[in-house]
């Protein structure tokens, strides 16, 4: 909680003018809702996930996971991003690191979802962890209707491949959203989604549905806000997360 | 490498089991901004007028969808509310800058590159606005960063609008006797006129920086120009779309290249509305005719060279002033249509004749005003001119979506470089002093006084 209350005061003093993208979901930001569209090109936004998890053993523990994200190249961004987690739950401390690419094939059309694909890599960072796993997904978002409430409907896929399986380990794992977003007002979007998702550990899945806000506090700025509850077992018993998405102003850049 | 994307995006089109085949598939091709010690330097120091900026965007975003899925019965209606709903987002503003897809997320499915142009070309404002009211860059170094930013805007994205005149870029895109010209002014004629005031409105905020420097005097320009929107334009607006040559000359000598940017901006929007609200297309026809006309008002190598032909009608003018000459028919954007019919009509008369009738011109005059007006025939400026003049000669190729009569645009450019192809260059603008902020050279019914200020 400690770390919450912390994020809040840290938004608070932080706040200030800047053109981070409201209608852009990022996973994490605040539920694992993500959409088909990449940072602009040239882009830089600095990350931070905070999220409170209450387990379904009923231990409290805290997940940040700050991120650097780039718009490189044209229609595709690249993140590289530290887990860390602290309080009941385990393995504690700095997880493993990863660094993630999505690629977008297309702007939606009136038939045509948008489709994006993601791939990229988790090193072994953590403790107890081996081996570098692959991650390969898609990603397909698609406008719905002829509102100007930007109503959108996205499916995320995921699979991990753990190259040194461990005992009681899966040879892989799968992550699945199916989410909803729209513009409530200018600054504000709300988002909903189930996912599922399995763990390394065999016969282990989360289940969670989820809701979020995102808030663009200013040009530059954006601040989200969301909670999830689990279904069934090994799910966690409730979560909740603040993130913080800052456009970077530096290194100026210009052609001379 | 992208080919191989390309074809990877397209099987996975068909995996998804949508009707690709025929469909027109492009990238987002979104770039950032470029950065330096001004950014948002607007938004912090001139938080109104970024708001109301934020609400013009916020206008032009949601007239693509209005347009498009409005039937052309219901336009009257659809103009007085679009037309409330514009002005009261103008004085209750979003606190963010909207990009087009945000508000007009129907249109942006089959336009993608008119919203690629307008967002690119947004951020090239807010960049320039941004330069201005930076106090970190000094008045004499304004100039080599607007420069840059007119580099950075030109270079990353192939959308940008073309640095050079509007009376070539027009002629280049010959829209005239298109079926749609005249359309959108004539059917929404209080939405036309928001635009107007818009257009006036950003052109002047450039100009009251102009004149008041770096220094506080900047912010006492902006804030009457800016009161002034409220208090007089929005209440008797302009009746034709003001050109930056015309409501920011000052501006316009320091950087002509981004001066006809807007001003090829602004025309974009004008004919892009004029193609949504016309009924007569389908959308893959609306795409055909707006990327030609995107291409057409778009950067061609070549432009640079040609950013300085035009001449200052108001040199000395002064934002604060809400003067009788940017109110009415007469002015820069109607004498360029007014010479693009001359130029064309011997190609499109009976008898040859060089210089069209006069009831073709009062024709022209009336359809170039808001709404319709009395005498006025209903439908395009095409179908206008047929009624006054049925023998006219028309190129019906060249009417398609799409297709443009390579001849006028040839006979207009032509035309141009006669008239124009020999004038002298605006001359540049010093700017090693910083200036000092004079009263307002206008009477008090030309001008906004705000309780307690000067």
């Amino acid at each position: 909680m400690r770390i919450l209350v912390i994020t809040m005061l840290a938004v608070g003093a932080l706040a200030m003018p800047a053109r981070a993208d409201v209608s852009d979901l990022e996973e994490g930001f605040p539920t694992a809702l993500t959409d088909a569209y990449p940072k602009e090109y040239l882009g830089r936004e600095a990350q931070l996930v905070n999220r409170f998890i209450r387990t379904d053993k009923e231990e409290d523990g805290f997940f940040f996971e700050p991120r650097l994200e780039f718009g490189f190249p044209r229609n595709a961004q690249i993140s590289v991003a530290v887990p860390f987690r602290a309080g009941e739950l385990e393995p504690d401390g700095l997880g493993d690191v990863r660094v993630e690419a999505l690629y977008n094939f297309n702007q939606e059309t009136l038939g045509v979802p948008a489709v994006s694909l993601i791939a990229g890599l988790e090193t072994p960072t953590g403790d107890d962890s081996e081996g570098v796993d692959p991650i390969v997904g898609a990603v397909f978002s698609k406008t719905l209707g002829r509102s100007s409430l930007l109503h959108r409907l996205h499916l995320v896929g995921r699979y991990q491949f753990n190259s040194e399986e461990q005992a009681d380990e899966r040879d892989g794992r799968y992550e699945a959203v199916v989410g909803y977003s729209r513009r409530v007002s200018p600054q504000l979007f709300i988002l909903f989604d189930y996912l599922r998702e399995q763990d390394l550990k065999e016969h282990e899945e989360t289940n969670l549905v989820e809701a979020g806000l995102r808030y663009g506090l200013s040009p530059i700025w954006v601040l989200s806000a969301g909670v999830g509850f689990g279904i069934g077992a090994e799910s966690p018993e409730v979560q909740a997360t603040v993130g913080l998405q800052r456009e970077l102003l530096i290194p100026y850049s210009s052609p001379e | 490498m992208t080919r191989t994307l390309g074809l990877l995006g397209s099987a996975l089109c068909l995996l998804v089991g949508s009707a690709c085949g025929g469909m027109h598939l492009e990238q987002r091709d979104r770039v950032t901004f470029m950065r330096g010690p001004h950014n948002y330097d607007f938004y912090s120091r001139h938080n109104d007028p970024f708001e109301t900026s934020a609400a013009i965007h916020f206008a032009h975003a949601k007239a693509h969808d209005v347009l498009q899925l409005t039937p052309k019965g219901k336009a009257y209606y659809h103009d007085a509310a679009f037309n409330a709903e514009s002005v009261a987002y103008t004085y209750n503003p979003p606190r963010l800058e909207p990009h087009m897809e945000l508000y007009g997320p129907y249109t942006g499915r089959f336009l993608w590159q008119l919203y690629r142009a307008i967002d690119w070309t947004h951020v090239h404002h807010g960049e320039t606005y941004d330069i201005l009211s930076s106090r970190q860059i000094d008045w004499d170094r304004k100039k080599e960063w607007t420069d840059r930013q007119v580099r950075y805007y030109l270079e990353l994205n192939d959308r940008a609008r073309s640095p050079a005149p509007l009376d070539v870029t027009m002629r280049r895109a010959n829209v005239m006797m298109k079926p749609y010209f005249g359309i959108f002014r004539s059917l929404y004629p209080q939405s036309t006129t928001y635009f107007y005031v818009a257009h006036w409105w950003h052109p002047a905020i450039y100009e009251a920086m102009m004149l008041g420097g770096n220094d506080e005097e900047q912010d006492e320009a902006v804030r009457e120009t800016h009161e002034q929107t409220f208090s007089r334009v929005f209440h008797d607006r302009p009746s034709r779309m003001l050109l930056s040559r015309e409501m920011m000359p000052r501006y316009s000598r320091l950087s002509p290249e981004s001066a006809n940017i807007f001003d090829n901006l602004h025309m974009i929007h004008g004919i892009a509305y004029a193609i949504l609200a016309y009924e007569g297309w389908d959308e893959e026809q609306k795409r055909a005719e707006m990327y030609r006309v995107l291409d057409a008002l778009g950067y061609q190598p070549g432009d640079e060279e040609l950013a300085r032909k035009f001449s200052l009608p108001y040199p000395d003018m002064d934002p604060r002033c809400y003067e009788g000459w940017m109110k009415g028919y007469e002015g820069e954007m109607n004498r360029i249509m007014e010479e693009m019919l001359r130029e064309m009509w011997p190609g499109m008369s009976a008898d040859g004749s060089s210089d069209p009738p006069p009831n073709v011109m009062h024709q022209l005059r009336l359809k170039l005003s808001p709404g319709y007006q009395p005498g006025e025939h209903p439908g395009s400026l095409h179908q206008a001119l047929m009624k006054e003049y049925p023998q006219m000669k028309m190129d019906k190729e060249g009417m398609a979506p799409g297709k443009a009569s390579e001849k006028m645009v040839r006979t207009m450019i032509k035309g141009w470089s006669e008239k124009y192809g020999n004038m002298p260059e605006v001359p540049p603008i010093a700017m090693t002093d910083e200036p000092s902020l004079r009263p307002a050279p206008c009477g008090p019914e030309e001008r906004h006084h705000s309780a307690g200020r000067r």
